[in-house]
């Protein structure tokens, strides 16, 4: 699924439909860090089965625009979440510019999936964490759902916060000149809402 | 008196042993990095579930909390069908994705929108589903939503008592025996269904090796009769039962699959307990 998202030549509608897949597939194994409780349940057939119990509370957090594109694996894998939103600015190679962001109210008793698919220098991963933070959430309640991280976004985020968890499907090469993603998939932004020419 | 005795005995008797020993560690206790090694490989061979030991094609899923709560709620017998459905599905999905991940692949080659060049892989191209009807049906919607316009055969077999099944029906593609087959049912009980669809498979050639059974769960007994009928059929499962009940139903079960996810069960006639309206689940 790597190699037809970050193959230049695939046309927007494959792109969607193996982002969504690899999306989904990076989502159930997060949601799979999350804390549960035992519990014991009967079976149709008489027997019992000892189980586990889903954690209640949880929210996704996406950071527009291409976060957006994995909120609809997030609510198909749990029903009605409730999902806030943060809008990042990238202005160069530095300096991320916060500047919308809407979250639920009681974010800070949830756990945060925070969901942003590529990974690059880390800043824009930081500014978010950090607004996060503000509002109380605790650092080893947040999980960190990207596609692809460089290693230096990894260095980047961990350093600053060790607690928090960080799930990726694959670890690029490293960055380019400007910053970018090696090899890399674009913009992914555009790339999935067919904003690209 | 070493070199007289103790020497020739060891180049005569210990020394040429050797050539049966599957590991030698040079350096004896000494070398902590081999037997750390070895002692990670005895773990690991010791968390593997036992029936994979047994048998090389039986693949379990990796369980997750998630997954294992799925289980708990579709296996509950007081879910709701709109629940079951939901998770069902989600599990379905997974299966079938860890399914696809087991069919043979190429290397390719492509350049990304940076330039750079990434070595990938490439998907088989020859594919198609089987599904058992009624039951692996549910399954249909999880590999359409994998891969795009998959042709999917269908087999009905009727379930009389607990043995001989009957083969009532099959429309299958043409050029199936150059495809590769997925077989979809979600409960592996005693085999037998499980049997008669492969045979018909095998009779219309499509190659043992390419067939991949995945199903949701799997009784021990089950995978036994079908693994050692054909032992090349790889069969993916998301968690092995603890066995059959006297009415060959698997325990612990999920119930009747395709009643609870076609929603025609009837909780007075089936199934021991009831629900009431208070949502309260007891024993008749």
């Amino acid at each position: 699924m790597h190699t037809l998202i970050r193959d230049r030549d695939i046309t927007t509608p494959d792109f969607v439909f193996y982002s969504d897949r690899l999306i989904r597939l990076v989502v159930e194994h997060g949601l799979g860090h999350l804390p549960f409780t035992e519990k014991q349940i009967i079976t149709p057939t008489g027997s019992v089965y000892t189980g586990v119990d889903f954690c209640k509370k949880l929210c996704g957090v996406s950071i527009v625009r291409s976060g957006e594109s994995m909120e609809n694996a997030l609510r198909a894998c749990c029903k009605g979440i409730k999902i806030g939103k943060i809008l990042i600015h990238r202005v160069g190679d530095n300096g991320q510019q916060l500047i919308y962001h809407k979250l639920p109210m009681d974010i800070d008793e949830r756990h945060v999936l925070l969901l942003d698919p590529v990974l690059g220098t880390g800043n824009s991963a930081n500014q978010a964490i950090d607004l996060l933070r503000r509002k109380g959430v605790a650092e080893e309640r947040i999980i960190f759902l990207t596609l692809i991280s460089a290693p230096e976004g990894i260095q980047c985020v961990c350093t600053r916060f060790p607690k928090l968890k960080l799930v990726t499907s694959e670890i690029d090469t490293g960055l380019s000149e400007e910053f970018r993603v090696i090899p890399g998939l674009g913009e992914y932004g555009d790339r999935y809402f067919g904003t690209d020419n | 008196q070493y070199s007289k005795f103790v020497k020739t005995a060891f180049e005569d008797f210990i020394l040429p042993t050797k050539k049966y020993a599957d590991i030698i560690i040079p350096r004896g206790a000494d070398n902590s990095v081999a037997i750390d090694l070895i002692v990670q490989h005895i773990r690991t061979k010791l968390g593997q579930n036992d029936l994979c030991k047994i048998h090389p094609n039986l693949y379990v899923i990796q369980t997750t909390y998630q997954i294992r709560g799925m289980h708990t709620i579709i296996r509950d017998a007081a879910t709701t069908t709109h629940d079951f459905i939901f998770y069902a599905d989600r599990l379905i999905r997974l299966v079938v994705e860890h399914g696809l991940g087991h069919l043979p692949f190429r290397e390719k080659q492509v350049i990304t929108p940076t330039g750079s060049v990434y070595t990938g892989v490439d998907f088989s191209k020859s594919l198609c589903g089987i599904s058992v009807i009624r039951s692996g049906e549910s399954m249909e919607n999880a590999l359409r939503a994998c891969c795009k316009g998959i042709k999917i055969g269908k087999i009905l077999i009727h379930r009389e008592g607990d043995d001989g099944k009957q083969l009532i029906y099959h429309n299958l593609p043409k050029d199936i025996a150059k495809r590769h087959v997925l077989l979809l049912d979600p409960i592996l009980g005693t085999g037998n269904s499980a049997v008669q669809a492969i045979s018909l498979l095998l009779e219309k050639r499509v190659q043992e090796a390419n067939i991949i059974f995945l199903n949701l769960i799997s009784a021990p007994q089950g995978v036994h009769v079908v693994s050692k009928r054909f032992p090349r059929v790889k069969i993916v499962t998301s968690e092995i039962e603890l066995g059959l009940n006297d009415d060959f139903r698997v325990i612990p079960g999920m119930g009747e699959f395709g009643d609870r996810y076609f929603g025609t069960d009837d909780y007075q006639s089936s199934t021991p307990f009831f629900a009431d309206d208070k949502n309260r689940v007891g024993l008749l």
